[in-house]
């Protein structure tokens, strides 16, 4: 081995492996992945805290109800239009991308509806929407409580001896999570009359209904539902926790602003996944045991 | 200025969605206020993969849903059933579904689906009412039968493989020799094609009118000729095609060797298909035998002699004791038998 290292060119090609391994550690230390790790568990056990202490502290008197007003136009209302373009968008978009692909390969459109359908009724429905929740209200959400952290106005909050947690977390969860409900099933109609709209000129009006009714079926719709409120906690809960957290003036807002959104997607679509796992079983058991 | 409360706005955005709510439950056809049903029970042996929910057809027209699939005790079931289905129908299709219509279930499409095809019922039987029960008939297993498929495309392989190249050319020669056949042969071999169609389609009838005296096997006998029906349309898709390379070979100048080979590998495929297609013919007339079997030897020979005598055509089936009394033939109707009787004479 010692032999062949004599030869230069051996001994360059030797060096250069080196250096490019050297490079493909990305910084790979020990400590590093150990760092990774110990802010990963931080991260999500303060989340589970959070939410933890949220849902203890909504039975707990004095009921901020206009405050939770205000964060339901704040997540509902003023979301409307936002859900209405994406999902009406999102539902063109898959009408006329199936009709074009099922028309190309299997030269037959005419279960197009019914596909869609289940697409709208157990992915886009709910997902889509909380997704575009995160973007616009969970980024609202962590910016403003960031704010509020950096210029020392939770600390004045606390010294007054009111949580900010029942205080700021508490109407703006609510709000979430019955909001997003609604803004679902709005966005899934959007989603359903655009998808119509789209491929009006392959299918009449009873022909999309008839195909959609065969494939989607109230199950599906209970699903939905279910799932919103699966995921409806996740968005206020990741940007309040990131906004809590926040420090160190308007960088640190900015910084905490962007872990907040892409935090909160990345959960969703783990949550997402392992609900699409167990759904329809679960679905399935509630319905045998009612 | 708002234009909209804050209280405003948030009733608003939970009405609308509770109103889509009770919208989306209407348009998913769960719930409707503004049809009404009834029920028809439908008992079978094999479901063949329907499930609640699919689609209930009324000659081809979308009547109803299979609401659920019960299965019996098997103490309750009088004619030995082992699956109950239980349809939803429109009220208003409820005066053409009759005792005597059939309720099986059939593909809906070549990419699956299964549906519940009712046909109409005849004016005089009894219109059934909610809650009635009906014998249905048992559909094909698809399985078994695509393994059927499948043997004979192997066994059609090996022979082809099995087949030395100076038999392959003996097999060409042969088919050359074939196309100098005059078209009247060919129209021979149609003819007989589209006779055993036609016989079917009487044989159809005998098991109609004998349906009364052997029961339920016949149903059974019946949906075994359905199975049938698609092969003889293909062994006729296969004449034709037989045919048109015959004719484009005599038409071809002898000069056009290459051409003409082409044609006669055309030919020897086709002929292979012909083979295939008798090969299940064959098949099928060994399991119509099987089937047969049980029946009782003198009723079935009773009642093909009074077919024929119907028909007017003289017939020794099995033993005649006595003088047979042949009735007047009734106005002679179209048919194979006598459509190939006439062509002899």
């Amino acid at each position: 081995m010692t032999a062949i290292l004599k030869y230069p060119a051996v001994r360059t090609i030797v060096r250069a492996l080196m250096q490019i391994l050297y490079v493909a550690r990305l910084g790979l230390t020990f400590e590093g992945i150990g760092n990774a790790l110990l802010g990963f568990l931080e991260t999500m056990g303060g989340i589970v805290s959070l939410l933890v202490q949220v849902l203890l502290f909504i039975p707990r008197p004095p009921y901020r109800f206009r405050a939770l007003l205000e964060q339901c136009v704040v997540v509902g209302w003023n979301s409307i239009p936002l859900i209405a373009v994406t999902l009406g968008s999102l539902g063109m978009i898959v009408m006329l991308e199936l009709d074009f692909q099922m028309d190309r390969l299997i030269h037959d459109i005419r279960f197009i509806p019914g596909v869609a359908g289940i697409m709208f009724f157990r992915e886009f429905g709910a997902v889509v929407v909380a997704a575009m929740l995160a973007a616009k209200v969970g980024a609202g959400f962590t910016a403003e409580i960031g704010g509020m952290k950096t210029t020392d106005q939770i600390d004045a909050l606390e010294l007054m001896g009111v949580s900010p947690i029942h205080y700021l977390v508490v109407p703006r969860f609510l709000a979430c999570v019955l909001m997003q409900v609604a803004l679902s099933i709005i966005g899934l109609f959007c989603a359903f009359i655009m998808g119509h709209l789209a491929s009006i000129q392959s299918f009449n009006y009873k022909y999309y209904l008839a195909m959609m009714n065969q494939f989607v079926n109230w199950p599906d719709f209970i699903n939905l539902i279910l799932k919103s409120l699966a995921l409806g906690w996740v968005v206020p809960v990741v940007a309040c926790y990131y906004g809590l957290k926040c420090r160190g003036g308007a960088r640190g807002v900015g910084e905490a602003t962007t872990k907040a959104v892409v935090t909160a997607i990345l959960i969703l679509i783990i949550i997402d996944f392992t609900i699409g796992v167990i759904a329809d079983k679960l679905v399935t058991a509630v319905l045998s045991f009612a | 200025m708002e234009r909209f409360s804050l209280e405003v706005k948030v009733g608003l955005v939970v009405v609308t969605a509770i109103a889509l709510v009770f919208a989306f439950i209407f348009i998913l056809g769960d719930w409707n206020p503004f049809t009404n049903t009834y029920r028809v029970n439908v008992t079978l042996d094999y479901a063949g993969g329907i499930d609640p929910g699919s689609n209930v057809y009324l000659a081809g027209a979308k009547v109803g849903k299979v609401e659920k699939i019960v299965i019996p005790d098997p103490a309750e079931a009088k004619d030995g059933h082992v699956l109950e289905l239980v349809l939803l129908i429109d009220i208003n299709a409820r005066k053409l579904i009759r005792e005597d219509s059939t309720f099986a279930i059939r593909m809906e499409s070549l990419l699956g689906g299964k549906i519940v095809e009712i046909t109409p019922g005849s004016a005089e039987a009894k219109v059934l009412n909610d809650g009635d029960s009906v014998r249905g008939v048992d559909p094909p297993n698809l399985e078994d039968l695509i393994g059927e498929g499948i043997s004979i495309l192997e066994g059609l392989k090996k022979f082809m493989d099995n087949l030395k190249p100076e038999d392959r050319e003996r097999l060409a020669n042969l088919l050359v020799a074939l196309s100098r056949i005059q078209p009247e042969d060919v129209d021979d071999l149609r003819r007989a094609i589209n006779n055993a169609a036609d016989a079917t389609e009487d044989l159809k009838e005998i098991t109609a009118e004998i349906k009364p005296e052997v029961g339920p096997m016949v149903s059974d006998l019946r949906s075994a000729l359905d199975e049938v029906s698609p092969t003889l349309a293909e062994a006729r898709r296969l004449i034709r095609k037989l045919d048109k390379t015959l004719t484009e070979v005599r038409a071809m100048a002898p000069e056009d060797e290459d051409k003409v080979r082409a044609k006669v590998e055309e030919l020897l495929a086709a002929a292979d298909d012909l083979s295939a297609v008798a090969d299940r013919l064959d098949r099928f007339t060994a399991r119509m035998e099987k089937e047969l079997d049980d029946v009782d030897r003198e009723e079935l020979e009773r009642i093909i002699r009074e077919f024929f005598q119907q028909e007017g055509i003289t017939i020794n089936v099995g033993t005649i004791v006595g003088d047979p009394d042949y009735p007047n033939p009734p106005p002679r109707k179209k048919g194979l038998l006598l459509k190939a009787a006439g062509d002899r004479k």
